[in-house]
């Protein structure tokens, strides 16, 4: 009866002071100001005494990527004073997490992956540490440190990077002497040679957002060739979805369906399945992104596969991959161990170390001179990596936007006669009203 | 009168059959995927394995850390159920009493099942910080008995309303307070109720994923369904590991129906209510 | 006595009534703080609003039709949830040998995570290769096995309904069964002695004293289906183009997917009155139909 009672008094005092606190998510109120500052003076903030041997302390590691044992035995090793927690967050509810972690005071947060749209809001509001000036930042892949600014500052560390691609059926490709497409027209020549064929061409799990936004990132090619940086302008509200190169990249779209080059039922069936049917080899490609390795790697079928960049592109312009950093390491402002998160990170930009930590959790690292060999496939998608790069569409960070954006792509699946026009004027009001925020 | 009667009962002898092949089907398919390679299930969803294989279940239980996480999920679970029914039924025992502001009192507890979890999962995290009880097991049982009180006493309060007051009382006319008669009368003429609240309750909390990943950060302290998160992968699933996982997961649940079943026997209540 | 009578109040509602509302009022009611700020969940700082999210759901047209959704979806399974679980727990309520198997059979789906049922509908509604397809092409129906469910805006809310009862029919049978354990067997044998034959045994005998059971279970399905979150997710996303898009998964993606914190938990603090409104309206209509003896 007695821990009753104390609960019950600790409640009380609870009540008394929850009223005042309780609805402040306003947490910068009792913490330090939030540190903006270089990796360099980290050691203020720590309390760790200043010493010329090794940090210590434990970092917590708040991420959805799985544990790359390996890699951390070395660290430790290494490093035997630093202790890393690395907490995998699985379900899809990293994002939750996070948050919920943040808003009640970020205890015990130290380096997280956040989802990009709560990373470029985290990145804006001083609660992540500026690493632009960290010397090592030549270790990674150009193209995927400049999609990580914000403002012009890098505020995470990318782990891996994410492309467009498009996987294809290599042994029925053989079968009907196709060559990988290089442009658009190619691309349509090819899928009519296969639906001639009786293949259907493309699968996509239609029922799944984000897929649907994927496989427009192959119709938008003309446009981003041009402007490889198109995206991220329509997200600061300098370009729109109806501006012309987007209305041609919405009817190309709208050409596969028409065409039948979609396999029927797109609309019941999600990323799971989509991957299933390409695996049965009932279409012949699917045009997604890097990660469906994870799936090949464990079910890998009987016929070859291989990959090319989305050729989106129009005959004559530069065929370029629509690229973006992956999961990106974030180094939390109110961290306690900022010292020893500094030493991990720059530990996991070293190449043999980046290297074990792709092997072990079948990671496309972003950090140069890793090799991708975790599985057979996994070689397919080295040569894309040298190519010119171009937005992912992901790059609209606009939370809203993107649903907007995938509903407007099913319904043209779904064939509902809206105009593409109206469409995108739809999906321009979305953005409109949250960029007016 | 006898051939409406034969059609009505070949009618629902008809209905029983196709109701549990449309249940029993698609529950087919779990357990049998579960004993298929990841490829064969990959290439055939579902057709009868041609390799048997236990290997999804040892897959299972040892990337999801079974042998721990089995532990946690057992004790979370049985001290929530306990204190659920236990707290419960006090309260709807009393509830019954139809004092003033009873009904008032009665509706105040089924509030709590109407609000969405998002609403209240952020604060809860924060009041459970606040209090030190974040990241263990007793302020995660706390929450689950809370979050499980509702039920509960809706369910018991219905039951205590059909238990006759002579039955009351006649044990206070013995001499029996409260107390007693609540505890050696009430409840164990309840135990169809009891068992059906034990069921509901343990089902909800064994199957419980998403209080203990926000409340939880120790994975010392993992209940096994956070443990089936590391058999999913970021951007796929192994489905027959995941099925030989959810297979095992299901087992003390059907062993715990199938013991509480047993206390749904009818002539309980009728006897007590004679004597 | 009055003080005996209050002390006895006290003990037996303390430990429920304190947990309770420490534990899921408490941070209700803070939460829905929130529901008036402009909060998108990870800043540090966010503005108090007044009414204005509210203001804009009323105008949300998304709103409305996940709501109207809501209603169809909560009326159909409620439903046909309760009349197959009555009906299933009165032929089985009796010691024959095959009872406890079937009990425990229809009992099975409601003990799966609700992620399975949810991706093995999706694998057998597949419309590209599931056993729907299979099933339909073998009977001969050809324009049925090729139907895509869960794609279709015409059938993917009643899909979605369909696995709902599917999946919680048992739960329901369970309750259904208790309550009929509480019911004396005299009560039966008398009426058989007046001549009542099985129908008029259920509608004199077995439906009115039953009356608690399905006051219970008409008012949780209505919660629980109002609330509806993981099947519809998992089926359908809530589409297509949110033709199966049920509040609580309107919710979800509010409040977590799009940043809009406090905007999420306006609608939850309506959806709340409006569960709450329906469900005490159904607990006063039902307590009064209840048979007291």
């Amino acid at each position: 009866m007695s821990k009753k009672w104390s609960l019950f008094v600790l409640c009380l005092l609870f009540l008394l002071t929850a009223c005042g606190g309780g609805g402040t998510a306003d947490v910068s109120s009792n913490a330090q100001p939030p540190a903006s500052s270089g990796a360099a003076d980290g050691a203020a903030d720590t309390g760790t005494p200043k010493d010329d041997a090794e940090p210590k302390g434990t970092v917590n590691v708040l991420t959805q990527a799985l544990e790359p044992k390996k890699m951390l035995e070395k660290f430790h090793r290494e490093h035997p004073n630093i202790r890393i927690n690395w907490e995998t967050i699985g379900g899809g509810k990293i994002s939750e997490v996070i948050k919920t972690r943040l808003a009640a005071g970020g205890e015990d947060v130290d380096l997280i992956t956040p989802l990009r749209p709560d990373y470029i809001q985290l990145a804006k509001t001083g609660q992540l540490v500026d690493l632009s000036d960290l010397p090592y930042l030549d270790n990674y892949n150009p193209a995927v440190i400049d999609s990580s600014r914000v403002d012009g500052k890098l505020y995470s560390l990318p782990q891996s990077l994410n492309y467009y691609v498009t996987w294809y059926n290599k042994t029925i490709f053989d079968q009907l002497n196709l060559k990988e497409p290089t442009n658009w027209e190619e691309f349509l020549e090819v899928a009519e040679t296969l639906k001639n064929n009786g293949i259907p061409p493309l699968v996509v799990g239609a029922k799944d957002h984000g897929e649907n936004n994927h496989l427009s990132g192959l119709t938008y090619g003309a446009l981003l060739s041009e402007e490889p940086d198109w995206v991220q302008k329509v997200g600061r509200g300098e370009a729109k979805w109806t501006d012309l190169g987007s209305i041609e990249a919405l009817e190309r779209f709208k050409l596969l369906v028409d065409r039948g080059y979609l396999l029927e039922g797109a609309l019941g069936i999600g990323r799971d399945q989509a991957y299933q049917a390409f695996y049965q080899g009932k279409a012949a490609m699917i045009s997604q992104q890097v990660g469906v390795i994870e799936f090949l790697a464990a079910n890998t079928p009987d016929f070859e596969v291989g990959a090319f960049a989305p050729p989106g592109n129009n005959p004559g312009q530069t065929l370029r991959v629509p690229f973006a950093p992956g999961h990106t390491l974030a180094l939390y402002s109110k961290s306690k161990n900022k010292e020893a998160a500094l030493v991990f990170l720059e530990f996991i930009s070293q190449t043999e170390n980046a290297q074990l930590m792709s092997t072990e959790i079948n990671l496309p690292s972003s950090v140069k001179g890793v090799i991708y060999d975790f599985h057979p496939i996994a070689k397919v998608l080295m040569p894309l990596l040298d190519m010119p790069t171009a937005d992912l569409m992901h790059a609209v960070v606009l939370p809203q936007t993107k649903p907007a954006l995938a509903t407007a792509l099913q319904r043209i699946i779904g064939q509902d006669g809206t105009p593409i026009t109206k469409l995108a004027e739809e999906v321009q009001a979305v953005t409109d009203k949250e960029l007016g925020k | 009168m006898a051939v409406a009667d034969r059609i009505v009962r070949l009618l629902a002898y008809v209905l029983l059959s196709v109701t549990s092949l449309v249940i029993l089907y698609p529950i087919a398919i779990i357990f049998i995927s579960s004993l298929k390679p990841g490829k064969e299930f990959m290439a055939d969803p579902f057709g009868l394995p041609k390799s048997w294989t236990l290997q999804n279940y040892v897959s299972a239980w040892e990337n999801a850390e079974f042998s721990t996480y089995f532990g946690n999920s057992f004790v979370i679970t049985a001290a929530s159920v306990l204190f659920t029914v236990l707290f419960g039924s006090m309260a709807s025992y009393a509830l019954n009493w139809n004092f003033r502001g009873s009904r008032q009192w009665f509706s105040y507890f089924l509030l709590g099942i109407m609000i969405p979890i998002q609403a209240k999962i952020i604060t809860l995290f924060i009041l459970l910080k606040q209090l030190g009880i974040i990241n263990t097991h007793f302020g995660l049982i706390l929450v689950f008995v809370a979050f499980d009180l509702p039920l509960s006493i809706f369910i018991f309060f219905g039951f205590f309303k059909t238990i006759p007051m002579e039955l009351k009382d006649a044990a206070q006319l013995d001499g029996c307070s409260e107390v007693g008669t609540f505890w050696r009368i009430i409840m164990p003429i309840s135990r169809p109720i009891i068992s059906t609240v034990v069921i509901l309750t343990g089902l909800h909390v064994w199957n419980s994923f998403f209080l203990p990943l926000i409340l939880l950060q120790d994975r010392k302290l993992f209940p096994i369904t956070l443990g089936l998160q590391r058999l999913k992968g970021e951007f796929s699933v192994d489905w027959p590991m995941f099925f030989a996982a959810m297979v095992m997961l299901m087992i003390p649940i059907i062993v715990l129906f199938v013991l509480m079943q047993k206390q749904f026997i009818k002539g309980l209540t009728s006897g007590a209510v004679k004597g | 006595m009055k003080l005996r009578r209050a002390m006895n109040i006290f003990i037996f509602l303390a430990p429920a009534t304190f947990i309770y509302t420490l534990f899921v009022m408490v941070p209700s009611i803070s939460g829905l703080y929130y529901s008036f700020t402009d909060w998108d969940g990870i800043s540090p700082s966010f503005n108090l609003i007044g009414a204005a999210n509210f203001q804009e759901i009323f105008q949300d047209r998304l709103f409305y039709k996940s709501l109207r959704n809501s209603v169809i979806f909560t009326a159909i399974v409620v439903v046909f949830k309760n009349v197959l679980a009555l009906f299933f727990a009165v032929l089985l309520d009796r010691k024959l040998k095959l009872t406890g198997f079937f009990r425990s059979v229809f009992f099975l789906p409601a003990i799966i995570s609700a992620i399975v049922v949810a991706y093995t509908w999706v694998t057998i509604f597949n419309p590209v290769f599931g056993f729907w397809q299979v099933l339909f092409q073998a009977i001969g129906w050809e324009s049925a096995a090729k139907y895509d469910l869960l794609g279709s805006t015409a059938t993917s809310l009643y899909a979605v309904a369909f696995v709902s009862v599917w999946q919680t029919m048992g739960y329901a049978m369970v309750i259904y069964l208790a309550g009929l354990q509480t019911i004396p067997g005299e009560l039966y044998e008398s009426a058989e002695m007046d001549g009542a034959g099985r129908w008029r045994k259920f509608v004199h005998v077995t439906f009115p004293l039953v009356a608690p059971a399905v006051t219970i279970n008409l008012i949780l399905s209505t919660i629980n289906a109002f609330k509806e979150f993981d099947l519809v997710y998992i089926l359908t996303g809530g589409g297509p183009f949110d033709s199966s898009q049920v509040i609580g998964t309107a919710i979800y993606k509010v409040a977590f997917e799009t940043n809009q914190f406090g905007y999420g938990i306006a609608m939850s603090l309506i959806l709340f009155f409006i569960i709450a409104m329906i469900s005490l309206g159904q607990l006063w209509y039902l307590k009064k139909r209840e048979v007291e003896y």
